[in-house]
């Protein structure tokens, strides 16, 4: 642990806390870890909506059976760049704004330990998705092979587009690994003299290991869109059978960076969680060390069931079995975190201020996603729910409800101390209830289309499912109106109201909450004491 | 028994591997016309096709699946199991039905522009009425052979030639022959369907590699290709007046 | 507990949005010589010299920030931390190509012969397929350069493999030098490793040369051709940079650079130099040997 001062130079200025450049320049120049997370955050906010609009499309089309707005060709397209937009521009981007923004005040820290390379990490993004969207505009279209681009669908068969799909997700991987290997060594390295490895706040931990995550599987999906770009220009039969190669052995390294993917998008809002139930639950957090082991096995869990994505490919039966049972053990280590966040609430003097209603509505809905998730695992069950709407079901559970929520949660717990102003809580209040209420309607549905057999990622549908779907669009587009009301609350917080207090809530707890409100420009000039 | 499946971009082939029989299986046309109309207006909309698979009930049936372009999947509910159709690699499964009786499911893995449009329509019907089936098919199929031989008058080559078209053209070129530019060229005015007949034929047989367009000469027999040739090149307003009769198509292959 | 001293974080950071461009030029730039436009190599070329100018700029900046003393020893862990993940992230990388080779020789050859629950798909699709390693004759033909041989693990690349491990011990006895202040040593140490990671490079354009023309084993002879490539390739990508990274180290050393407690990007070098080694290691037994 470190024992020297930590002390902010702020080279040419005297490190005089609030001063810093003005202008653009401040944006495109600035090694500022409060800057870059706000840059990441509005970024990833713009990138929900350009996702959403796309879904909003979707919804559109599937309102009722024929085709009335768009042709199937681009309906693949909307559901194609939908994807890969929320996953890769909305949710990651937004986590690691989070990290940028939080971590070095719950440590202790000045900054982020290597800040020059956080700018980077952040001017990567916008130039990545300006290539992939540009894709809109080309001849053929945007790429539209699915978010999991499976071979040769998007080599052989692919339009144009495909190569821009892959530089981009190159650079989005350069990004995310910079940005990783940053939290890390920050957590690692920058924490203040006596903040223990089990005293570090959970969403710290949780940082950690998703850092671990993202520098052990982005390479490996940049291994295999390489390998796609290969297969498009050079020859080589990667996924070809006539040389030897294999269509499956894309979906292979695909999913080995893809299942511990979302778990790089759920793993940061477990922390995030862990930290706002204590808070409003007036009690510690249930289980600390035993949270923390949970996370690290999930994680670890998440190298060994990728091929549950794949149990209609035609693998051995053995297999099958193995991923089918490493699968469901993650219910355990989740489980555990689950029932802690309830034990924490257990006779806790609780308040529901909006972070708190958001966090419940995670653990509640989280889970109905992850019980979803465990039907999938089942092998002979997966054989009959693999690619219908019961899948779409799954994953939007855990990551609108889980993920998304989690981040207004967040959003909603520390805006007050980003900004200095309290947000409008009466509004708080109602975007809450539309969202939570809407987003039911909006993904509840889509279960029973699955069971009842409507594959997903098709334009139109069977008469028989008529009926869900447009409840599914009704709660979309319902669902997409509530979180215009959340863009309002948030500028209106930043715009002013009324002043917040450094501890912000009663029951908050953590070193973020000794500085100011909003804190200085430099976040701990000298290292505050852990007990 | 063991029928070979394969998926192809989009529709698929059914081979009867004991019988020497086998077909293409297309979306039905009836579902195709009011895809952008009134999809209420029929039965069992998207999940019909022209040619269905036909099986005996209580017949062990080993199903091997592949596909000739990308991955597919073969879905049927009822059957219990879905299974993906890999290019270049066979996967199996199997069934055995109890209940005579129309079984639909879908294709599952997205295959490109017309996923949502390569139904599954299985006939379970008795083991009598299956063979009575075979046999029937296996004499139309001598019968279309024995017929290539002979000349084909206009009409009748029209009329082969718009089914043919409707069920196995129509997803990219569209029924009104105007395609889906850039991508799918139209028909009506192309500058190949009024042009040469040898490349004209050339293109329709062996495709063009390395886009949609796939080779169909493997695919239809001398008195198809002819028709679709003879309908694209007088059909739209193309009007050429030409006739190909199937001796040219064996003449050209 | 040193009065003054402070984690270093400089004021602003100009270079980063440069190296976005150079990224950007470079992938649109590639993109559009792949797809045939006449722009395409210019865009690149472009690209790619603004990527360069970037790391000279930024290395500069950092370079000059280290000697004037700004680092304390914190910000020399960051670095240590930082470059360490990095790597772990590189090994990630070739683990996917390693993945691939795995899958191909364990899974996909064998498969396609037939073996496991795949006779049909032997008797239906590729019926006088047989499988072997290195696969020389592929499912189909049509389409792929046949390619006549393999290169023989005992030839070149077993001196090859002489080299690398040659220059792993060089790259050490120059660390000692720096941490026993003997400047020389230091110097010839590198010397010597910078020498023996081109003679490497040498040998392995020789020998991809020979495969290429007299073996005809191309990235479009099949899956063979298609692992073998790419990873080799990548490998002496990654050999190339490492060269010029310890060039670069050689030219700070004879410049007066680095003290035996303040040398991280000695040290980083020579890190990524033993990633390079062991990677090498990997690639001649499954590559070449096995
Ligand atoms: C944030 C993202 C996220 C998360 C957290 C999860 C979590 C889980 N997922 Fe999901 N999943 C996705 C995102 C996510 N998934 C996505 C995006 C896809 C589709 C990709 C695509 O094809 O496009 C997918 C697809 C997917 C499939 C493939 C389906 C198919 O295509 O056929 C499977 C199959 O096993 C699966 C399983 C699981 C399981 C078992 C968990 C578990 O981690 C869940 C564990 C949680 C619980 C079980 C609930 C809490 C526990 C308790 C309350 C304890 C008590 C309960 C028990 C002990 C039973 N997921
Ligand atoms: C974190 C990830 C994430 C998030 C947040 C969402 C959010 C939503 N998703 Fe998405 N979804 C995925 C990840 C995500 N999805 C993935 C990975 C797939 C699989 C893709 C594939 O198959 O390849 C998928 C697929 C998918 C499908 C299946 C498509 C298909 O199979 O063909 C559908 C269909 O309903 C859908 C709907 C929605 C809806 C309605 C929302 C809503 O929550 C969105 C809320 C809407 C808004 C926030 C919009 C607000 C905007 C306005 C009100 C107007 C905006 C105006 C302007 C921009 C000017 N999604
Ligand atoms: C899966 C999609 C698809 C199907 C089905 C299809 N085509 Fe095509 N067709 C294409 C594409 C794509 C092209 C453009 C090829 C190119 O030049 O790149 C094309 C081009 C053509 C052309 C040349 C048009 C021009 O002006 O360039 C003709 C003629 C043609 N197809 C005939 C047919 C016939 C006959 C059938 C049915 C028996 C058929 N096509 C079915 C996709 C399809
Ligand atoms: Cu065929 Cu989807
Ligand atoms: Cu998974």
């Amino acid at each position: 642990m470190s024992t020297t001062t930590v002390t902010a130079d702020d080279l040419g200025h005297d490190a005089h806390h609030d001063e810093h450049p003005k202008g653009i320049t401040r944006w495109l120049f600035t090694t500022n870890h409060k800057d870059i997370g706000t840059l990441y955050l509005w970024f990833s906010l713009l990138m929900f909506f350009t996702g959403g609009a796309m879904a909003l499309m979707i919804r559109l089309e599937l309102f009722q059976p024929g085709l009335q707005f768009v042709d199937p060709h681009f309906f693949n397209q909307l559901t194609t760049m939908h994807g890969l937009i929320m996953v890769f521009g909305a949710v990651m981007p937004a986590w690691v704004g989070l990290a940028n923004w939080m971590i070095p005040m719950m440590i202790g820290a000045p900054d982020m330990a290597l800040p020059r390379m956080n700018n980077w990490s952040f001017w990567i993004l916008p130039f990545a998705f300006t290539m992939l969207l540009s894709t809109w505009f080309m001849e053929g279209g945007a790429p539209a092979a699915g978010w999991t681009m499976y071979a040769p669908l998007s080599t052989t068969f692919a339009e144009n587009s495909a190569d821009f799909l892959i530089f981009s997700v190159h650079l989005l991987g350069i990004s995310s690994i910079m940005g990783a290997i940053n939290v890390a060594a920050t957590i690692l390295n920058m924490r203040a003299p006596g903040m223990t490895w089990l005293k570090m706040p959970l969403f710290v931990w949780s940082w950690l290991i998703t850092a671990f995550l993202l520098v052990a599987v982005m390479p490996v999906l940049a291994g295999a869109v390489t390998m796609m770009l290969m297969d498009r220009h050079f020859g080589t039969s990667f996924f070809d059978a006539a040389g030897g190669g294999d269509p499956v052995l894309f979906q292979h390294v695909f999913w080995f960076f893809g299942h511990p993917e979302v778990y790089i998008m759920i793993l940061p809002a477990f922390g995030v969680i862990s930290e706002i139930m204590p808070t409003f639950a007036r009690k510690p957090l249930f289980g600390y060390t035993a949270m923390v082991y949970a996370t690290a096995s999930i994680a670890f869990l998440s190298f060994i069931v990728w091929l549950h994505h794949m149990f209609t490919v035609g693998a051995p039966l053995a297999a099958e079995l193995f991923f089918m049972y490493a699968t469901m053990l993650i219910a355990v280590p989740t489980g555990v975190k689950v029932f802690n966040w309830v034990a924490t609430m257990w006779r806790g003097a609780m308040t529901f201020e909006t972070p708190m209603l958001f966090a419940i509505a995670f653990v509640f809905l989280f889970t109905i996603g992850g019980l979803s998730g465990l039907m999938l695992a089942i092998v002979p069950s997966d054989m009959q729910y693999h690619d219908t709407y019961f899948v779409v079901a799954h994953f939007h559970y855990v990551l609108v409800p889980g993920a998304v929520f989690a981040l207004m949660a967040a959003t909603y717990y520390w805006l007050p101390k980003w900004t200095g102003n309290m947000y409008d809580e009466r509004l708080g209040q109602i975007h809450f209830w539309l969202s939570a209420i809407s987003v039911n309607l909006l993904f509840f549905p889509m279960h029973f289309v699955g069971l009842a057999g409507m594959p997903r990622r098709i334009p139109d549908y069977a008469l028989q499912f008529a009926d869900f779907n447009r409840f599914t669009s009704i709660g979309g587009f319902l669902f997409g109106l509530s979180q215009l009301m959340f863009v309002y609350v948030v500028i209106k917080c930043v715009r002013g109201g009324a002043k917040a207090t450094d501890e912000v809530w009663e029951g908050s707890h953590g070193l973020e909450w000794t500085l100011s409100s909003p804190p200085p420009y430099h976040s701990f000039a000298t290292p505050p004491t852990v007990k | 028994m063991s029928i070979q499946i394969t998926g192809h971009q989009w529709k698929w082939k059914y081979d009867y591997l004991d019988e020497g029989i086998g077909f293409f299986s297309n979306l039905a046309p009836s579902s195709r016309e009011v895809i952008e109309g009134d999809p209420r207006s029929v039965e069992n909309y998207l999940l019909e096709v022209d040619e269905p698979l036909v099986v005996p009930v209580d017949t062990r049936i080993r199903f091997l699946i592949t596909a000739n372009d990308v991955i597919h999947a073969w879905w049927v509910p009822d059957l219990g199991w879905k299974q993906d159709a890999i290019p270049g690699f066979v996967n199996d499964a199997w069934t055995e039905i109890s209940e005579p009786g129309i079984y639909r499911g879908q294709c599952a893995e997205l295959c490109g522009k017309d996923h949502g449009f390569m139904p599954i329509e299985v006939h379970a019907v008795s083991q009598a009425d299956y063979r009575a089936w075979v046999t029937e098919r296996q004499e139309a199929a001598a019968a279309l052979l024995a017929s290539a031989d002979r000349e084909w008058s206009q009409n009748e080559l029209m009329e082969r030639g718009k089914k043919i078209y409707d069920t196995t053209c129509i997803a990219c070129h569209q029924a009104n022959g105007q395609g889906m530019p850039p991508v799918f060229p139209a028909i009506a005015g192309s500058p190949v369907a009024t042009g040469p007949i040898d490349q004209h034929m050339e293109l329709v047989l062996n495709g063009v590699p390395g886009s949609a367009m796939q080779a169909f000469g493997p695919q239809l027999s001398d008195v198809d290709v002819a028709a679709v040739m003879t309908y694209q090149r007088n059909a739209f307003g193309n009007d050429t007046g030409d006739l190909i009769q199937p001796s040219d198509v064996k003449d050209a292959r | 507990m040193a009065q003054g001293q402070s984690y270093y974080v400089p004021h602003e950071a100009r270079w980063p949005l440069v190296g976005s461009i150079a990224l950007t030029l470079m992938a649109v730039g590639f993109i559009n010589f792949l797809h045939g436009a006449s722009i395409g190599p210019f865009v690149l070329l472009v690209g790619a010299a603004l990527m360069v100018t970037m790391m000279f700029g930024w290395f500069r900046s950092v370079i000059i920030e280290s000697e004037s003393g700004k680092y304390d020893a914190q910000v020399d862990r960051s670095f240590r931390w930082g470059m360490g993940w990095f790597i772990f992230s590189e090994v990630m990388f070739f683990a996917a190509f390693f993945g691939a080779l795995y899958y191909a020789r364990l899974h996909s050859v064998p498969w396609l012969a037939g073996e496991g629950n795949n006779a049909m798909t032997h008797a239906l699709l590729w019926p006088e397929f047989e499988a072997t390693w290195p696969l020389l004759t592929l499912p189909a033909s049509e389409g792929f350069d046949l390619a006549k041989g393999i290169v023989p693990a005992w030839g070149l690349p077993a001196l090859n493999t002489m080299i690398l491990l040659t220059s792993g011990v060089t790259i050490t006895i120059a660390h000692w030098g720096l941490l026993k202040a003997r400047r020389s040593q230091l110097i010839l140490g590198l010397v010597a490793t910078v020498a023996l990671g081109f003679l490497f490079l040498g040998i392995q354009i020789s020998e991809y040369a020979h495969a290429w023309q007299d073996l005809n084993l191309t990235l479009g002879s099949g899956i063979y051709g298609s692992t073998f490539y790419m990873l080799t390739g990548f490998h002496g990508a990654h050999v190339t940079i490492g060269a010029i990274i310890l060039t670069v180290i050689l030219f700070r050393a004879m410049a007066g650079h680095f003290s035996h407690e303040n040398h991280f990007a000695f040290e980083a070098a020579a890190w990524y130099w033993h990633f390079v080694d062991v990677v090498w290691l990997g690639l001649f037994v499954f590559v070449y040997w096995l």
